[in-house]
């Protein structure tokens, strides 16, 4: 049974469809990532998720009952916002503590005690529980904010951008914790982002949304091979995947101005728009020419980027490689990883 | 003569906070450079004294052969963008874009064509027409820049520029920005927290802690020969894996394991760095350079995946291919190549060998 099923979302604000007929679904123990620019239509699915919003159609399942005109208390899911929203001026403990203090929850104060110290101590905020909250560095205010979702034990969280106003640095290593520790305790997540690093690292699924419409779902090395559109291929990976102007000439691919670009399918359409990662073209082996414009580090690896059949080419290559700017080289398009739109 | 020159720059605030703390750095003309560190680390306090927007409370700065320490913003003929745009609301982005230019009496026709070919070239065209509040967030910030970048200054001087923008747009400006800083070679110092960010565009990357300079090298330099541990955890993605042990000679001892280095050390403590890429799958039975643990994190990148794996010299990632083996909670053996570990002192942090 799926822990929650989004079917034809939609949510209009005035003549615009904020969400355009969404549909998402998610599995126990899952972290499903919505992948998508400013104005996509993120925060609105997790808001009518979370009962903020109601939908002018579609239905909203969780755990198998219809929630769609459920008040948002009674659908127990815990969101955590981009920006920090804690009491300041309160103790981090006070503000753990404030979610299970609300009205109807009838906690026994030892169990709230209990609840806030396993919390805090698996974000490894523990040492900081007295500390008053306008005192603590945007990592900390983080942590609190995501550990106040954690105490209430909810049967799904719901994370818009919680990393995005952070040092990338700490980004990177919250992310790790994050889906680290969301995977311990079980509980499904639907996390929103812009940043595709995140939502490769972190997702089951992914979910690449724009305007208002899923363009793809599928695990991350599915949409990150085989992106269904340009649109999905320019969402994910850095640098993005290339993209070539095709047509089919007998059993090769040629680019416009007729540079031979690899092995065509025999049931390949007689024009298509070509895919291909930068780490799936190698700077040798190909049938046309191409010239180094650029060599730029990228940490681990270096790109090239290759002036080639009219267009700009981007290939991965080890570190410290003798390539230079003005070098000619042969691409070559891994064919086995060209696709074809 | 350096086209940006500080000396023994200081910026310490009335309440006694040191922002910086006495730094030297100079730019040859054409030089693009990016500051580089964590929020509150003093690049952005730099920044604001090279452009005059804050005074420094000791040093020198020059640009070229002029003494500007003391000089307004605009005595100076610096260029600069922040991620906080600040456009003319009462502007068409024509308006604003033109601005810089008319007020330096270039030729209508000439204000124009180079308005067009900004324009072109940020994707505004269709923008042109329209005044600030009617785009988004994202469309601002590229005016911004387009604003900055229309006119050739002595020095560009860019805060974050691209911060609020998605990572496609950004990886198109960053292109767009280094090709127009290389054609034009206009000096530029260039603020960021993001490391690829800075890898991408700098000649040369100067990480700052604490109002202090820990390097100005170039991106390889940096990355390969990082000056201590600090530089080496935050330059990289993931950062520099490190573990702690004594050193004998070319041998460095860690728990049960020894790793051979290329050069002797003084015995003493030390911090061995390695970076994930040099940490491979290993599949012979343990022995000298081989760690066993189990992986605790199995973390899909596309080009490549990252094994955080728990081991007992601690946590160590290693970068893998994407279909290599090792998935989350497997216990997997990890080799360490020699030739790319480097030994830090382990009460300075600085690099050793």
């Amino acid at each position: 049974m799926s822990v929650l099923g989004v079917r034809g979302l939609v949510k209009r604000f005035g003549a615009r469809a904020a969400l355009d007929g969404v549909d998402l679904t998610l599995g126990a123990g899952e972290i499903a990532v919505v992948l998508g620019p400013t104005g996509a239509g993120k925060t609105t699915l997790l808001r009518t998720i979370a009962g903020l919003e109601t939908p002018d159609a579609g239905s909203i399942e969780l755990h198998g009952r219809d929630a769609t005109h459920e008040p948002p208390a009674a659908r127990d899911v815990a969101l955590v916002f981009q920006n920090f929203s804690l009491y300041p001026g309160r103790s981090v403990r006070a503000n753990l503590e404030f979610p299970l203090r609300a009205p109807g929850r009838n906690l026994a104060p030892a169990e709230i005690q209990r609840r806030v110290q396993t919390a805090a101590e698996k974000l490894a905020i523990a040492h900081l529980l007295e500390r008053d909250a306008k005192r603590l560095s945007g990592g900390e205010m983080q942590r609190v904010a995501i550990g106040r979702a954690i105490v209430r034990q909810p049967k799904l969280f719901l994370m818009d951008e919680p990393l995005t106003n952070l040092d990338a640095k700490l980004r990177e290593a919250l992310r790790v914790e994050l889906a680290a520790l969301v995977r311990e305790l079980g509980v499904p997540m639907v996390y929103v982002t812009h940043d595709q690093a995140e939502a490769l690292s972190m997702g089951d699924s992914i979910h690449v949304l724009a305007g208002g419409r899923i363009l793809q779902s599928g695990t991350p090395r599915a949409v990150y091979l085989r992106p269904a559109s340009p649109a999905v291929a320019r969402a994910l990976g850095a640098p993005p995947m290339n993209e070539l102007e095709a047509r089919r000439d007998g059993a090769r691919w040629r680019a416009a101005d007729g540079t031979d670009l690899g092995p065509a399918p025999a049931d390949a359409p007689a024009r298509a728009r070509l895919g291909v990662r930068a780490e799936h073209v190698a700077p040798t082996g190909g049938a046309s020419e191409a010239e180094v414009e650029r060599v730029e580090d990228a940490g681990h690896q270096q790109l090239l980027v290759l002036r080639f059949a009219g267009t700009r080419l981007h290939v991965a290559v080890p570190r410290a490689s003798s390539w230079k700017p003005g070098d000619r080289c042969r691409p070559r398009l891994a064919p086995e990883h060209v696709v074809v739109w | 003569m350096k086209a940006v020159r500080l000396e023994q720059v200081e910026k310490t605030y009335p309440d006694g906070t040191r922002a910086v703390r006495g730094i030297d750095l100079a730019l040859e003309a054409g030089e693009f450079v990016v500051l580089l560190g964590p929020s509150g680390c003093g690049k952005t306090t730099t920044l604001r004294m090279i452009a005059g927007l804050e005074l420094p409370t000791a040093g020198s700065i020059r640009l070229g052969e002029a003494e500007v320490t003391r000089l307004r913003p605009a005595q100076r003929d610096v260029g600069f963008v922040f991620q906080f745009y600040a456009l003319y609301p009462h502007m068409t982005v024509r308006e604003n874009l033109a601005f810089p230019l008319e007020a330096t009496g270039v030729a209508r026709a000439e204000i124009a064509r180079r308005v067009d070919e900004v324009a072109r070239h940020l994707g505004l065209l269709e923008l042109l027409p329209r005044r600030p509040r009617q785009l988004s967030g994202g469309d601002q910030q590229r005016v911004a820049l387009g604003r900055a970048m229309i006119r050739r200054p002595a020095v560009w001087l860019m805060d974050e520029p691209l911060g609020t923008l998605d990572a496609d747009l950004r990886l198109t400006m960053c292109e767009f920005l280094r090709a127009r800083q290389l054609e034009e070679r206009v000096t530029t110092v260039y603020v960021t927290h993001d490391q690829e960010e800075a890898l991408r565009l700098a000649d040369r990357i100067v990480v700052m802690s604490q109002g202090a300079i820990l390097q100005a090298a170039s991106a390889t330099e940096v990355y390969d020969r990082p000056a201590d541990l600090f530089v080496a955890r935050f330059v990289g993605s993931p950062g520099m894996n490190f573990l702690a042990g004594e050193a004998h000679g070319t041998r460095v001892r860690c728990g049960t394991q020894e790793f051979q280095l290329a050069r002797p050390l003084a015995p003493g403590q030390v911090t061995l760095g390695i970076r994930p890429e040099s940490v491979a799958l290993a599949v012979a039975p343990e022995g000298s350079g081989t760690l066993r643990g189990r992986v605790a994190v199995d973390e899909y990148l596309g080009s490549s995946r990252c094994l955080h794996v728990d081991t007992p010299l601690g946590r160590i990632v290693a970068r893998v291919a994407p279909d290599a083996p090792g998935a989350r909670g497997e216990e997997v053996g990890l080799a360490l190549d020699g030739a790319h570990l480097l030994a830090f002192d382990a009460t300075s942090g600085r690099l050793l060998a």
